[in-house]
């Protein structure tokens, strides 16, 4: 069988002949149907670039991406965006809630706009606010909220639709470490009863301790990766602590 | 390099300045415009009487004039406001980079000056082409003619446009450098934090409240309906006050009632974008309130001035004519001493020689008993003019003329003369309240007894056996020749029709004569004294205030609507630097281009709408009201200032809210909002 999401030879060229940087020169990666796997990298590894160009926000220079067997580089950008909304799910280090909105109509919207009808809204939230143990903040807005519960009503938001692929970009990156923990926690429960598949960009160890695999990325290239496989995982913690270390550079 | 920075700063950022711009050269525009009324006189044929006329309305636009730099000088300190958020991130890099306070100023009073240079310069140009159209109207309201076609341009305007636009510039940068003055870099780096947005709180008490405004509204309404509108000062006001307060009631509790009516309809509260659209409307009307309110007067205000403002014009010109048909009118006050006397005579006794004016003719007032009191006692609350007559308690006599004087004075009108039966008596007022009494008395064929004998109302007439100043003839009684001969006279009326070819002469001799003979009452001559009017000094008199008051009215209105627009404009695009997360984040989870852009369009929209449907409800109730309650005005008159009124308000409207529209996309696209 195909894998979900397959990326070939993508390049990202920023800048004119002279000034060229190259943000992505030659990635190459797959990804199975429920996996979580996790980015990591140091600054200007590409890793931003490459969430973008997946997140369909940038077009890559040359390559392809293959996303449940659609060709992603040649669609048009009407076509990107529905193909946005209803095969894409994401959770931004911002949260990007909308402030106006409640809990539940922040989570609503993603489904209103793929015209989904009211009780069916109303019921799948329901269960999904129950799993994720946060129906008593539905009624909240964004700003009475804290920071770790912003980051689960963003986690529902992009996991109601059921999409294909949900990308998290940072998304402990604002949080303190119980509530990225319990994050994290979540996302693995999305990861393994909803059969979620997740890609995770961070640059935190114990973040990426969570996923199933990691991909290390360099230059634009992916440098290595690591399963995870049957190992406990402060054991995969340290194994991505050393890795790291051998790629060096920063990871702030 | 300041300069060249400046310069590239105004030109990168004029998707923000547009706005601004447009409102200035509009503002200098139209202060052109009304300053430059006097110059019009160059190609419009103004008589000696308009020509005094428009020196008065050239002095009092001149004082509105100073009013209105003062208004658009808040609106520009409150425009810069906008643009010094917008930009604070960018001001604050300049510190960073060790740029000083006083350099970064320079770069602000550099970037003032050139945006403002720019707007005097197409403010001038487009006043100097509206100059043009606005003969043509000036020369209507004047009823004077266009002489000659040619381009009229006053330097004088342009000097004093440009200098009360400089000093409100110069006095802008200044409130500018205080104000920068004081932020503190740290709060230039940091984006001001949104106020914090919170469900509606009592419902069920906002709902009531509702309930309660729309009613209020519509007792005001009844009450003001009810009353007359110019007699019972206090309830018409106690009824006005109940419609303002009811409005900006509903306004404050409609929007939660609103936003609780959408969410109890689920299925299109949660339909597409709606939830966002809605809250976000809920959000901005809760926060604007006060601005949303005072918008939509300003618009109810501006719309019933320009609608009814040429409708009264008419009505008083209308009302003018028949209270003062003739060109001249002398009255010779001392009949009863000298019952054989005319007045012609009696005036050659004072070496005036009514010849020398023109054609004249006399009529003789007679003295009844019946007073308007017993005559009209059925009548008493029949319209304002009776009610004012009979609790101000005054005994009037009314006053008769001969059927023959009468018939003799419509023949040198060119009128029709009546044909008065025996035992009749006709009607005739020039107080057009009084018509429906008239009619009425007519029809029911109401006899009348006048010194001891009966006479039926036959017929009436509205029209003035001489010039008055305002319609005073409540009723005269036209009567048979026969029956008149034993009354006592009371006055000579002589109406004169001046020659043509020298009547603006004569009426500047007629008027030195009355300044020292006339106008002193207790003068005598060998027979007695006299009282006189012109018809020019009532027009001047009359149509001078209610053009003057017309101009500043037009002047007052515009500016309002364009500063109204203004802080509609500003606000929706303080929002969209507020919102450029809430723009990025609804890309993201994939609601489309086309969806966000209807989003804005609907947001834009109801945010102009509301105000303008509020006006436009408010502005349709009340001109029939005034319509009906104002003698003279009808709704024919009306076509032409409605069709003014709905183009300027489409232009200026219409123009600010897409120009808003498209700014909103711009500074969007200029944000960087990924994948716009």
């Amino acid at each position: 069988m195909e894998p979900l999401l397959t990326v070939r030879e993508l390049e990202k060229f920023y800048g004119k002949n002279g000034a060229l940087s190259k943000a992505l020169d030659g990635m190459n990666m797959t990804i199975e149907a429920g996996e979580f796997v996790g980015v990591m990298g140091p600054s200007g590894s590409g890793k931003t670039t490459l969430l973008n160009c997946l997140a369909t926000i940038e077009r890559a220079t040359a390559g392809s991406i293959t996303l449940n067997e659609r060709e992603l580089t040649t669609l048009k950008p009407k076509e990107l965006e529905i193909f946005r909304r209803d095969q894409l799910g994401f959770i931004f280090q911002e949260f990007n809630l909308i402030e106006t909105l409640t809990a539940y109509e922040n989570i609503a919207l993603a489904l209103t706009i793929q015209g989904e009808r009211v009780d069916k809204i109303e019921k799948k939230i329901a269960q999904l606010a129950n799993q994720l143990e946060i129906t008593s903040i539905l009624t909240k807005f964004p700003h009475e909220l804290s920071g770790g519960q912003k980051q689960r009503v963003a986690a529902a938001r992009a996991v109601i639709t059921n999409p294909a692929l949900i990308l998290a970009d940072e998304p402990t990156g604002a949080l303190d470490s119980k509530s990225a923990q319990k994050l994290l926690q979540t996302l693995t429960q999305l990861n393994q009863q909803l059969a979620a598949t997740i890609l995770m960009v961070t640059h935190d160890p114990v973040s990426a301790s969570y996923a199933n695999r990691i991909i290390f990325i360099k230059d634009g290239k992916v440098f290595n990766e690591i399963h995870r496989g049957d190992q406990t995982r402060s054991e995969f913690f340290q194994r991505i602590i050393a890795l790291s270390a051998v790629l060096g550079g920063s990871y702030a | 390099m300041l300069r060249q920075l400046a310069w590239r700063n105004v030109r990168r950022s004029i998707t923000t300045y547009r706005l601004y711009f447009l409102t200035l050269s509009v503002a200098v525009s139209l202060f052109y415009l009304f300053n430059s009324l006097g110059d019009q006189q160059q190609i419009i044929d103004f008589s000696q009487m308009q020509l005094e006329i428009l020196a008065n309305t050239k002095q009092a636009l001149g004082v509105v004039s100073i009013i209105v730099t003062i208004v658009l000088g808040f609106l520009v300190v409150y425009a810069n406001h906008f643009l010094l958020q917008q930009r604070k991130k960018e001001f604050g890099l300049y510190l960073t980079l060790g740029m000083g306070q006083r350099q970064v100023l320079k770069i602000l009073w550099l970037e003032t000056c050139y945006v403002a240079g720019l707007a005097l310069l197409v403010g001038i140009v487009i006043g100097i082409l509206g100059t043009q159209v606005m003969s043509l109207i000036t020369s209507q309201l004047f009823g004077a003619e266009i002489i000659t076609y040619k381009f009229v341009f006053s330097l004088m305007t342009i000097v004093k446009t440009i200098m009360y636009f400089v000093l409100m510039f110069v006095t802008v940068a200044c409130i500018n450098a205080w104000r920068f003055s004081r932020y503190q870099l740290r709060e230039l780096l940091v984006a001001k934090q949104r106020s914090q947005i919170q469900e509606p709180k009592q419902i069920k008490a906002k709902a009531l409240g509702f309930v309660v405004s729309i009613g209020s509204v519509a007792i005001g309404y009844s009450l003001i309906m009810s009353a007359d509108l110019i007699m019972n000062i206090i309830v018409s006001g106690l009824g006005a006050c109940l419609v303002l307060g009811g409005t900006v009631g509903s306004l404050y509790t409609g929007t939660t009632v609103t936003l609780e009516y959408f969410r109890k309809r689920k299925s299109s509260y949660f339909h597409s974008v709606n939830i966002v659209v809605i809250r976000q409307l809920f959000y901005q009307f809760h926060l604007n309130i006060a601005t949303i309110s005072i918008v939509s007067l300003l618009l109810f205000a501006t719309m019933t001035t320009l609608a009814l403002g040429f409708s009264y014009k008419d009505a008083v010109e209308a009302n003018l004519q028949r209270i003062a048909p003739f060109d001249a009118t002398i009255v010779f006050q001392n009949a009863v001493e000298y019952p054989d006397m005319s007045a012609a005579e009696a005036l050659l006794q004072a070496d005036v020689n009514l010849d020398d004016f023109g054609q004249y003719d006399e009529i003789n007032l007679y003295r009844t008993r019946v007073t308007e009191n017993d005559f009209f006692a059925q009548y008493q609350n029949a319209n304002s003019t009776l009610q004012t007559f009979f609790n101000h308690g005054a005994t009037v006599n009314i006053s008769a003329v001969s059927v023959s004087d009468y018939n003799q004075l419509m023949d040198f009108q060119g009128k029709t003369p009546i044909q008065l039966l025996d035992n009749h008596v006709a009607l005739i007022s020039n107080v057009s309240d009084m018509e429906g009494v008239l009619a009425e008395l007519v029809k029911a064929q109401t006899s009348v007894s006048i010194e001891g004998k009966e006479y039926t109302v036959q017929t009436y007439a509205m029209e003035s056996i001489q010039n008055e100043n305002y319609g005073r003839d409540t009723v005269i009684f036209v009567l048979p020749d026969e029956a008149i001969s034993g009354f006592e006279k009371q006055q000579v009326i002589a109406n004169l029709s001046l020659n043509p070819a020298t009547a603006e002469q004569t009426v500047i001799q007629l008027q030195q004569v009355q300044a020292e003979f006339f106008d002193n009452p207790r003068f005598n001559s060998e027979t007695g004294y006299f009282t006189g009017i012109t018809k020019a000094e009532i027009y001047q008199e009359t149509t001078g205030q209610t053009t003057l008051w017309l101009y500043v009215g037009i002047y007052i209105g515009i500016v309002s609507l364009v500063a109204s627009v203004t802080v509609l404009a500003i606000q929706q695009l303080i929002e969209v630097n507020q919102s450029r997360e809430r723009y990025q984040a609804l890309k993201r989870i994939g609601v489309t281009q086309a969806d966000i852009k209807k989003m804005i369009r609907y947001q834009i929209g109801f945010y102009f709408g509301i105000p303008l449907l509020l006006a436009t409800i408010h502005t349709a109730i009340t001109i029939p009201l005034v319509i009906t309650n104002v003698p003279d005005m009808n709704f024919e008159q009306l076509l032409n200032p409605l069709v003014f009124t709905f183009v300027l308000f489409v232009m200026i409207y219409g123009g600010y809210s897409y120009m808003t529209y498209t700014s909103y996309c711009q500074i969007l696209k200029e944000k960087n909002v990924k994948g716009w």
